[in-house]
């Protein structure tokens, strides 16, 4: 729907992808109320291009210097950055260093938090401390691929299309194709496919990732729409650079702002998707485990052995609102004009 | 205006037909749904045979595409697996969905808008603070989490504290249920309060993210400043121009979150159990049932395509600046 | 559990129990034909009052001899609307519907000739009578014969034409008040039956066939079917004419089915009013919905400790675990080249504890169930023996030395490496295919995982979709070890399709293990021909013998029936069977107080 609003104040493409934003932004979220960020972050990070060559390492390293700045003023963006890095070490430590494998059977079997089995055990004799963790640990590993399947696909091409417009239209034509059904339900469908692979959490990755990159290339593409009519692309193109040039010393790392932002978000809607697949049996497959596949266990005994549900929940649940307190953190870093709002 | 939406109306149904075909091969190369019956020796060859001739499973995969197709067109969306109709089954189980996603998405926007302005409006202070806090939690709370905690840890305390059923944590209606929509009325609430709250739950919170900020751009904008400076009464500045500017985007995002809402709601029917179109679709999945799935998947697409384009039409309208061509 | 009915579907067991539901009635083929037995019957109730029951499934429609609504759930609603002439008790002990029919007689043997008489009385709720036009219909639409079509002229779709394949013919004969007879035919079978008024029915066979008691349970009314049609007539509802107790009242898919008293049913009428069978998307939902007196009878088909536990916390009902016919077990497919020996097989089952995998399943809600001894009989049922006692106590050592003796060599990694074959000098690795989104195998195959890792074996877990494992590797033999459940039932016969030589592959279609010994297939032959009950469970509990000698299969142990219920309600009693506990539900009624 986007490329159709043109606004009546100035044709140039800038101005239109500055007001055609809004709806594209609006689906960043993949899942169920999940779009928590408004347009800004989708404008060009930092109202100061970075320019070319000579005195962009100092011109980066400055703008880093200031949104990392910015960043660590917030105590909640920092608390969710401690907290999300520590979860992440503490499931890595966890398997080598504790003494249960998270499919070793133990002695005991369906018993609440000892010390031995901090978490408790399961029906069968997991130490459920070893399989949460365990289930941290995959969560991360399948959010951060999929990350990096988005991130490269969707910048790739969204910058193309940005700056290509033939590649624009089949670009939009086939991301309308994934956004005109709920991507769970498309999800569903996949998860259905790779549920027996084995080794299958990199499937998982694959299909959430294969759809996902279309909302980051999205962005991309509407940020690339109006870094393309800025002065500095406008000097450069002057100064007779070619177009794989532009793109790539002038353009992205102008985009890189949103690009940052959004993939933060796309890491903590993902583990949303994934584990809302495994709930239903269409992610992660035991013995492998993920938070989804032990909260799915665990829910049917929630009041009576609740520790099978509550640790693996509490787990689930912060680790996807440090990485979005992170996003949320790097968005108001990367928007200066934010600066007000003490979030 | 017109031209506009006529074109991307035409648009859609490109987008629809691929999508249709996608689905299609997808499911149809997935396996034989009648596999099953195969291994059974009970089941002799010929009724199999004779299912598998009633689905066209015995046909090329085109030819199968192509009698869907020619069917669907005019509103026959062809058998389930097991010999049924698929457009009356669709239509009950939809409008099951509906009877959940109508409230929770009035409620939503509600919630939404009201806590957005409110904390806009409170900006920095505890309250802001506190709603954003609790936004930011249930944005992180996956769907399932929120109705396994709600129907385990609220709703079935309360039931047994009070010894009487408030909330029935299983199913759309009781069984059996008589007379007319007035007296069904309180069994329908009482069945519908914990889908309701738990869709609310998930939804309102990004809306009222996106309320917020865009309450504070209108209230940091040059034509608030003005009527300020004109010397307006601070209420009239509020309603006049923050808020009716600040719904303009609010607006559109809504709009375009319907596939968002429809994509809650099968994990909010799994949960609790409501035979919606959600449970039908994931049921049709499991068992490579692909008239339902595609089923499923054309009425939802039809739905998000039309609410993008009213997202589309609505922005036109509520900003004037806008023009279509 | 609770994760919907994608589940649900990949579960077996819906599909095992369906498929004795489609023609498999329990019944002991020595016992006689007739005499109605044990009724359940045994407190006072009154008349009047409704029961809502827990169905843990959707129903695909109401034929229930077509293989497209062929489910349990489908039956249990069925057990007080069409006419069943043999009714399975509590025990698995089928017993006539004298009601219904007064009398089964066997006038011959060879041909084998049954006489049913049928009560002048019964008709079917629009007034038609029930007579021996609805058994030719039934008998010959399900013969699987080429020449018989539906009314529309397309093939019949037959869940199970077992014994009706061999019935001969029908005919009729006695008329009710001694009117003329008169013939019945229906579009697309060929003939008539020439007295089909007749209140008499001969059933002649073309061979033998000993479960006769399995047949015409239940019967499709035939003058509507000659309407409406065998295939899809009965889709809808409103075409369910009842010949029993109870009728349809009203049926909202994926919701409920209301059965109200037939009205004009010719016997003792049902105690309640009203019996309503609410739908649930899976099993989680029935216990919160019994708390919430949303129901009052439940059993679900998927058991778990969690329901166990839920369960334990109601108040004022009754709780009954009971054991089932069905019984998890781990097959070793013979065509790969290590399984194909039989000492690598032993040491597996020696390997395998199966005293721990039952107590950490379902013994922690049932903790009566034991390791099962013999693939033939389940206990409780007459002829059981633990003909497996060798193998009920883990025994690592000897697993070893087996594996040792099958020229395998301890590798520095704690696992066994084969001296030839394709894993030479590898790791001793097998893969165990079942079916995925099932908690309790998944559970089970955790557990060999590391109970194998303990005699040096590797096993990695492949799970399937059901419709893949079943209709494609199992029959292809596309795999090494698999863990699926199979339903035990009276009929030992079955067995022989299961456990007979593989290179029959008519007879033994279902033996995906390329077994094959001669002396198992004599005495499963013997078993199906023997006169007697006693020499029956002599021969089979002999070839259970050399199953496990020769470790074809292993059995884990019988799943158990939990079934809860209001104490409000009398006469409700658990049936193990596929008729389900609503198998005298006539019977069910409020406490007389």
């Amino acid at each position: 729907m986007t490329d159709a609003f043109v606004p009546q104040t100035g044709a140039d493409e800038g101005a239109r992808a500055e007001l055609t934003e809004l709806p594209e932004v609006a689906v960043t979220g993949l899942t169920a109320g999940s779009q928590p960020f408004p347009a800004e972050h989708a404008r060009p990070g930092a109202e100061l291009p970075v320019g070319d060559e000579h005195g962009m390492g100092g011109e980066v390293k400055g703008q880093f210097r200031i949104v990392a700045g910015r960043f660590f003023r917030q105590r909640l963006a920092v608390t969710g950055l401690v907290v999300f890095a520590l979860l992440g070490v503490a499931a890595v430590v966890t398997g080598h260093v504790w003494h249960y494998t998270y499919s070793q059977i133990t002695g005991q079997y369906a018993i609440g938090p000892t010390g031995q089995h901090p978490f408790g055990t399961d029906d069968i004799g997991h130490d459920l401390f070893a399989q949460v963790m365990r289930g941290v640990e995959k969560d991360i590993q399948v959010a951060l691929m999929v990350a990096l399947i988005a991130m490269a696909i969707g910048t790739t091409v969204g910058a193309l299309a940005g700056f290509y417009r033939y590649l624009d239209n089949i670009l939009m034509r086939f991301v309308d194709l994934v956004l005109s059904v709920p991507i769970l339900a498309v999800l569903v469908v996949l998860g259905h496919l790779v549920s027996k692979q084995a080794g299958n959490w990199f499937w998982v990755a694959i299909i959430i990732g294969g759809l996902a990159w279309t909302y980051v290339a999205r962005l991309v593409r509407a940020d690339s729409l109006s870094l393309r009519e800025r002065d500095f692309v406008e000097a450069a193109r002057a100064l007779g650079a070619t177009n794989r040039r532009i793109i790539l010393r002038h353009m992205l790392p102008n985009a890189i702002g949103p690009i940052i932002v959004n993939g933060t978000i796309t890491v903590a809607t993902s583990i949303i998707l994934e584990s809302t697949l495994s709930y239903l049996g269409l992610g992660i497959q035991p013995p492998e485990v993920s938070l989804g596949t032990l909260i799915a266990a665990g829910q049917d005994t929630a009041t009576t052995q609740w520790w099978l549900f509550v640790f693996p929940a509490i787990f689930l649940v912060t680790l996807i609102l440090s990485i979005f307190l992170v996003g949320d953190g790097l968005r108001e870093a990367l928007d200066p004009k934010k600066t007000r709002v003490r979030a | 205006m017109l031209a506009y939406v006529l074109r991307r109306f035409a648009y859609s149904i490109v987008v629809l037909f691929l999508a249709t075909v996608l689905v299609f091969v997808l499911v149809a190369e997935s396996g034989n749904p009648l596999a099953i019956l195969l291994s059974n020796p009970r089941v002799s060859h010929r009724t199999i045979l004779e299912r598998e001739k009633l689905l066209h499973l015995n046909l090329p995969l085109w030819d199968r595409y192509w009698i869907w197709f020619s069917h669907a067109v005019r509103g026959d969306f062809g058998l389930t697996i097991s010999n049924h109709a698929v457009g009356p089954e669709l239509w009950q189980h939809f409008a099951i969905t509906l009877r959940m996603i109508i409230p929770a998405t009035i409620i939503a926007i509600l919630a939404g808008v009201g806590m957005g302005v409110y904390a806009a409006l409170r900006n920095g202070r505890v309250g802001d603070r506190a709603s954003m806090t609790a936004n930011f939690l249930f944005l992180s709370i996956p769907t399932f989490v929120i109705g396994v905690v709600l129907k385990e840890f609220v709703a079935i305390p309360i039931n047994q504290h009070v010894n009487r059923t408030i909330f029935y944590t299983s199913g759309e209606q009781s069984p059996s249920l008589t007379g007319n929509v007035v007296q069904r009325l309180p069994d329908y609430v009482a069945h519908t309060a914990l889908p309701v709250i738990t869709l609310v739950l998930i939804t309102y919170s990004s809306w009222a993210i996106y309320q917020r900020s865009a309450t504070l751009d209108a209230i940091d904008s040059d034509y608030v400043r003005l009527a300020r400076a004109k010397g307006l009464h601070p209420r009239r500045v509020l309603t006049r121009h923050v808020v009716r500017n600040a719904l303009i985007p609010v607006t559109t995002v809504i709009a375009l979150d319907f596939a968002a809402v429809l994509g809650g709601a099968i994990i909010t029917e799994n949960v609790f159990n409501w035979q919606g179109m959600g449970t039908w679709f994931i049921f049709g999945v499991g068992q490579l049932d692909i008239n339902v799935v595609l089923a499923y998947l054309l009425v939802t697409a039809v739905a998000i395509i039309a609410f993008n384009l009213l997202a589309d039409v609505l922005y036109g309208l509520l900003d004037p600046r806008i023009r279509y061509d | 559990m609770g994760k919907g009915e994608l589940v649900r579907l990949m579960n077996l067991t819906k599909w095992a129990v369906g498929l004795a539901s489609a023609g498999l009635v329990m019944a002991a083929c020595s016992s006689s034909g007739s005499g109605g037995s044990s009724t359940g019957s045994s407190q006072s109730v009154k008349s009047g009052g409704s029961i809502t029951y827990a169905l843990d499934e959707n129903l695909a429609g109401f034929n229930i001899n077509t293989s497209a609504a062929a489910e349990f759930v489908l039956q249990e609603v069925l057990d007080q609307v069409w006419p069943t002439v043999f009714n399975a008790d509590q025990n698995g002990t089928p017993f006539l519907n004298t009601e219904l029919v007064s009398s089964v007689t066997q006038t011959s043997t060879n041909p084998q000739t049954l006489v049913y008489k049928i009560n002048p009385k019964a008709k079917w709720s629009d007034g038609q009578p029930i007579d021996a036009f609805d058994f030719w219909y039934n008998g010959m639409i399900q013969s699987g014969a080429s020449s018989i079509t539906d009314i529309d002229g397309k093939a019949p779709d037959v869940a199970s034409s077992a014994g009706y394949n061999q019935i001969k013919s029908v005919t009729g004969s006695d008329p009710a008040n001694g009117a003329a007879c008169k013939s019945d035919s229906v579009t697309g079978i060929t003939g008539s039956i020439s007295c089909g008024n007749g209140d008499t029915v001969t059933v002649t066979f073309s061979a033998p066939y000993a479960d006769y008691k399995a047949l015409f349970s239940p019967m499709v009314p035939a003058h509507e079917a000659a309407k409406v049609g065998w295939n899809t007539g009965f889709t809808d509802w409103h075409t369910v004419l009842s010949g029993s107790w109870y009728e349809i009242s009203n049926y909202v898919e994926n919701q409920y089915v209301v059965l109200k008293k037939n009205p004009s049913y010719w016997g003792t009428p049902g105690k309640l009013d009203t019996i309503t069978f609410q739908i649930f998307n899976g099993d989680q939902q029935a216990v919160p919905a019994m708390q919430n007196g949303e129901v009052q009878v439940i059993q679900p088909l998927e058991l778990d400790l969690a329901t166990v536990q839920q369960a334990n916390q109601l108040t004022g009902v009754t709780r009954k675990l009971i054991g089932g016919f069905q019984y998890q077990h781990i097959d070793f497919n013979q065509s790969d080249p290590y399984l194909a020996m039989t000492p690598v097989r032993q040491a597996l089952a020696y390997g395998t504890d199966r005293k721990q995998i039952v107590a950490r399943t379902i013994g922690e809600y049932d903790p009566s169930i034991v390791p099962l001894g013999s693939r033939m009989y389940v206990p409780g049922q007459t002829g059981y023996v633990n003909n497996g006692s060798a193998f009920e106590t883990v025994d690592v050592a000897k697993a070893k030395s087996l594996l040792q003796s099958a020229g395998m060599t301890m590798g520095s990694d704690g696992y066994f490496q084969p001296s030839s074959g394709p894993q030479k000098g590898q790791d001793l690795t097998f893969t165990l295919k079942s079916t995925s989104g099932n908690t309790l195998r998944a559970n089970i195959e955790q557990l060999l995982q590391a109970q194998w890792k303990a005699i040096g074996v590797k096993l990695e877990i492949q799970n399937e979709t059901a419709s893949t494992l079943f209709g494609t590797d199992l029959p292809k033999g596309q795999f090494q070890i698999t863990l699926f459940a199979w339903v035990a039932t009276p009929f030992v016969s079955a067995n022989e399709a299961i456990f007979c030589s593989y290179t029959n592959s008519s007879l033994c279609g279902e033996n995906w293990n390329h077994y094959a010994n001669p002396q198992v297939d004599k005495l499963l032959t013997n078993g199906a021909a023997a006169t007697s009950s006693q020499s029956e469970t002599n021969d089979y509990n002999q070839a259970d013998k050399l199953l496990w000698q020769d470790m074809a299969t292993l059995p884990l142990f019988q799943e158990p029936v939990f079934t809860v219920w209001s104490n409000k309600y009398g006469n409700i009693v658990p049936n193990p069977t596929n008729f389900g506990i609503p198998w005298n539900a006539n019977l069910w009624g409020l406490k007389a107080s």
